[in-house]
């Protein structure tokens, strides 16, 4: 056999095609170098994994729906690192890049809130979660997303259906609530007031709201890409319509009066929260003022503080039809009190628009879980061990490595088999990696070990394909080409076997193995990993080597000839 | 063929040895000391500190005098990587009590709902909270699991500041916490066995698939038991606990052992040369070779991993080093043997040459 047979065989370039595809989804190259796809798990990062557990069983739609609420509550701006995913129909998993172990219990006190909606007109509360009767989600009554016409841009409609008394109270509160600002197009066009939606507003709690929180809250609203509220709101906007007591220090502390309400508070206030970046000479004088409990919210670099603070979620404005301005109603004695109302907007695109819908819907609903969760396991890994994780999965992978070698070498006295056991081996690695990085899965510890587990049985197939062909028995004695091929399929149907062994005994943990979260990486790596190689680098390596020690087995058998 | 020959006619001795183990064996896991359930099937919190201010004694004097916290467990690893401290504990009672009721509440709560109010109620009670006003079965639900949760979270904080004010640890030392609660651990526990339970049915249907013979498929099978069994074993002497990552290890370490088994069944059924015996002896070599080389990669993944405290990769690696320790014993020492006892029942005596 020679070269141009080795670089003829289909085996060799199924191989190199496979661990070329894997590079190209796996190497990522922009404008900051040399970077890669992968999705690694908190694990190396650092941050929280939440597991959650249900009280029952979920169907599809709200496992959904579930998975829309964690994020949301996690993550109610919509800018920070949260991902949520499910592992069978009862465990949620929930990762974000958050460390700080108060901030930590703060969040999963969050997961744990019933969510109690609140919608605010005028300072006003015109209706709540227990009064909307419905959420429509019906096509046919009006719910969902069509283009309009206008380059990608989509036009969204969700309709909701309110009790008697809501629909009496807030028609009565919306009317007249528009100003006509003018004409275009042959329309009026109108300035309405806005309904301010709450979730879980905090009721029960004083805010301490200081100067320079308030402007740089005021500087945040300005930047509307970052929160999901409309233009035009502002800081007094909000403070008017959450309805709840707000206290600002001036340059001496606080006033006698804010003092005087701190001692003897009014009734149903039992807490006072403040910015966690408050002073701390205010922060003592809070403390020793009051009886209250004292809470410290986080200042978020992008959110203002007063929306995390009050629980604030949307800001929908009215819309001429509903405050009795066009048509015009003369009386709020005449407007008929408007049980079904509708949200409408329009969003660049299709997606846009339909997690426009979602949001809102789940808004609507109070954003309370279908199902309760009863459970929370979490773990938190801080970034900088994240990372040192991460080399010493280096260090093993090659330290592994070497001593593999090094018993190859001790055992077969070849340097030779050193540079295929090294290919195949890496060309494994290569190839997991490439499916994780195409299906984006999340490489967790667990998955590391998998990717180790699985080249472990790469190194195991290697040594028996060697063996085999090196002292494959009496057809070393017969024609060279017949006997290498006999002993190959032999040594193959060897490493077919324990491979669709491995298969069968982790693949339980895959289809049933929902409820063991955090090993359904290792089950999958390992399981891609063995599948990978006894389908393509397995066949070439054995192929290499069959090209590489028949001379040498040729030259053993002779010498063994002469000698008999 | 010179050097060591383990197998001649007198081979059926060898199966002393696995008998004897696999008595010893079932007694190290199932009578004494038994084995443990860990973190991921019975609850509990881990927490690793990379710092070098605790020691061991006086943190499990403080967790489990001053704190009051059950089944404390504490080490301290140095190594090139630094030093850390790794502890776990488990919830106090009167919490383990109100997280068991609120479990039994969620179970009656479709069958019963009057119960399933009084017994979610109680959960109040035990954590000395004020009932809440009753709204809805599911908002019960709600506020319970809040109530239990928040109380957990106390203890979980307790536990780093009284860390961090009694030994004059840095404010901002990182923290590795794991928490697993004791609902879960009970669900992980089911799954996993209907999981190992499946795995193992599947692996001998593909066992037989592929020898399609009833003796070596049976050998096969038997010789994955006792590796699971070796490793259980081995990992209760050596105060391991069994945890969701020794069990999928367990599972894996099939599909490292199994190789051994299939190779001696291949060479021994298959091949023609020689006598069984020289084959059985020269598979034997090829056997440990694979075996010596997965052992000496799996030493360096445990000590890494212990000395970088990665406590999945440590407990996978500690279950596949102790199960191929098995698979020496389970191979060599029983498949073997079987295999030569059905070769010279089908093919006549075995004589040395």
């Amino acid at each position: 056999m020679t070269k141009h047979h080795l670089w003829k065989n289909w085996k060799i370039w199924l191989l190199a095609i496979f661990v070329l595809g894997s590079l190209f989804f796996m190497i990522k190259i922009d404008e900051n170098g040399l970077g890669h796809n992968l999705t690694l798990g908190t694990e190396f990062k650092g941050g929280t994994l939440f597991q959650l557990q249900l009280a029952e069983p979920a169907t599809a739609s709200q496992l959904s729906e579930i998975k829309i609420i964690v994020e949301k509550r996690l993550n109610p701006a919509g800018i920070k690192d949260v991902t949520v995913s499910n592992t069978g129909d009862q465990i949620i998993l929930a990762q974000v890049a958050e460390t700080d172990p108060d901030a930590v219990e703060n969040l999963q006190a969050l997961l744990l809130k019933q969510g109690k909606f609140e919608s605010f007109l005028n300072g006003k509360k015109v209706f709540d979660g227990a009064q909307i009767v419905q959420v429509i989600e019906n096509p046919q009554q009006g719910y969902g997303a069509h283009p309009t016409g206008i380059g990608d841009q989509y036009a969204w409609t969700l309709p909701f259906l309110l009790n008697d008394t809501a629909a009496h109270d807030f028609t009565q509160a919306a009317f007249h609530q528009c100003t006509q600002t003018g004409f275009s197009g042959g329309e009026a066009n109108w300035d309405c007031e806005a309904t301010f939606f709450f979730i879980d507003r905090p009721s029960n709690a004083m805010v301490v709201y200081p100067a320079s929180v308030r402007s740089s809250d005021a500087g945040k609203l300005d930047v509307t890409d970052t929160i999901s509220l409309p233009t035009g709101v502002t800081i007094t906007d909000i403070i008017e319509n959450s309805e709840l007591e707000f206290l600002e220090p001036d340059v001496n502390g606080f006033t006698p009066a804010q003092l005087a309400l701190l001692s003897t508070p009014p009734e149903g206030v039992k807490k006072v929260m403040y910015p966690s970046t408050l002073n701390e000479s205010l922060v003592a004088q809070l403390k020793a003022s009051t009886t209250l409990e004292v809470v410290s919210i986080d200042v978020d670099p992008l959110t203002p503080w007063i929306v995390d603070a009050t629980g604030l979620r949307d800001v929908i404005s009215l819309s001429p039809g509903v405050t009795g301005n066009s048509p015009f109603i003369a009386d709020a004695k005449d407007a008929k009190p408007m049980q079904f109302l509708t949200i409408q907007g329009t969003a660049a695109n299709a997606a846009e628009a339909k997690q426009r819908l979602d949001d809102l819907r789940v808004l609507l609903k109070s954003g309370a879980l279908p199902i309760p969760i009863i459970s929370i396991n979490k773990q938190t890994i801080s970034a900088e061990l994240g990372e040192q994780f991460l080399s010493n999965v280096w260090v093993m992978g090659i330290l592994s490595f070497i001593v593999v070698e090094i018993i190859i070498f001790i055992r077969y006295r070849k340097l030779r088999l050193v540079g295929p056991v090294s290919l195949m081996g890496i060309s494994e690695v290569i190839m997991i990696l490439g499916f994780a990085a195409i299906v984006k899965w999340n490489l967790d510890l667990a998955s590391m070990a998998g990717i180790l587990a699985a080249v472990g049985t790469g190194v195991d197939s290697a040594i028996i394909m060697t063996d085999e062909i090196l002292h494959g028995g009496e057809e070393e004695h017969t024609d060279d080409e017949k006997s290498m091929t006999a002993r190959a399929k032999r040594a193959f149907f060897i490493v077919a076997a324990s491979a669709a062994t491995a298969i069968a005994v982790m693949l339980p943990m895959i289809i049933f193995g929902s409820g063991i979260g955090k090993l359904a990486g290792f089950a999958l790596t390992t399981i891609v990993g063995v599948l990978l190689g006894v389908l393509i680098s397995r066949p070439a390596f054995q192929e290499i080597i069959k090209h590489l020690l028949v001379p040498k087995a040729k030259e053993e058998a002779a010498a063994a000839a002469q000698t008999v | 063929m010179t050097g060591f020959k383990l197998y001649d006619k007198n081979y059926k001795r060898l199966f002393i040895l696995p008998v004897i183990l696999t008595v010893i064996f079932l007694l190290i896991t199932f009578v004494f000391p038994g084995m443990t359930l860990g973190l991921d099937f019975q609850g509990g919190t881990r927490v690793i500190v990379n710092t070098d201010k605790l020691q061991e004694q006086p943190v499990k004097d403080l967790l489990t005098q001053d704190l009051g916290l059950p089944e404390v467990k504490v080490s301290i690893v140095s190594s090139p990587f630094g030093t850390s401290a790794r502890i776990e504990y488990a919830e106090p009672k009167h919490l383990a009590d109100a997280r068991d009721l609120l479990d039994q509440g969620v179970e009656l709560k479709s069958k019963n709902p009057d119960q399933a109010q009084s017994t979610l109620l109680q959960v109040f009670q035990k954590l000395s909270l004020p009932a809440p006003a009753f709204t809805g079965i599911d908002e019960l639900v709600s506020a319970a699991s809040e109530a239990v949760n928040a109380e957990s979270s106390k203890i979980a904080n307790s536990v780093r500041q009284e860390l961090i004010t009694q030994f004059g640890l840095d404010p901002n030392t990182p923290f590795t916490t794991e928490q697993v609660t004791p609902t879960f651990g009970a669900s992980f526990l089911t799954n996993t066995i209907l999981v190992a339970v499946a795995g193992i049915v599947l692996l001998t249907v593909v066992i037989f698939i592929f020898f399609r013979e009833f003796i070596p498929s049976i050998a096969v099978v038997e010789a994955v038991l006792f590796d699971m069994l070796a490793a259980l074993a081995l990992l209760t002497l050596f105060g391991f606990s069994i945890t969701l990552s020794t069990v999928a290890a367990l599972l894996m370490m099939v599909g490292y052992s199994v190789d051994t088994d299939i190779l001696l069944t291949t060479r021994l059924l298959k091949r023609k040369d020689k006598t069984v015996i020289e084959r059985a002896n020269d598979t034997l070599i090829t056997g440990m070779t694979v075996t010596a080389t997965l052992f000496g990669a799996t030493l360096v993944m445990l000590i890494v991993s212990w000395y970088s405290q990665i406590t999945i990769i440590y407990e996978i690696s500690a279950t596949i080093l102790f199960g191929l320790i098995g698979d020496v014993i389970a191979t060599w020492f029983t498949n073997a043997p079987i295999l030569l006892w059905y070769w010279e029942k089908k093919n006549g005596s075995i004589s040395s040459s």
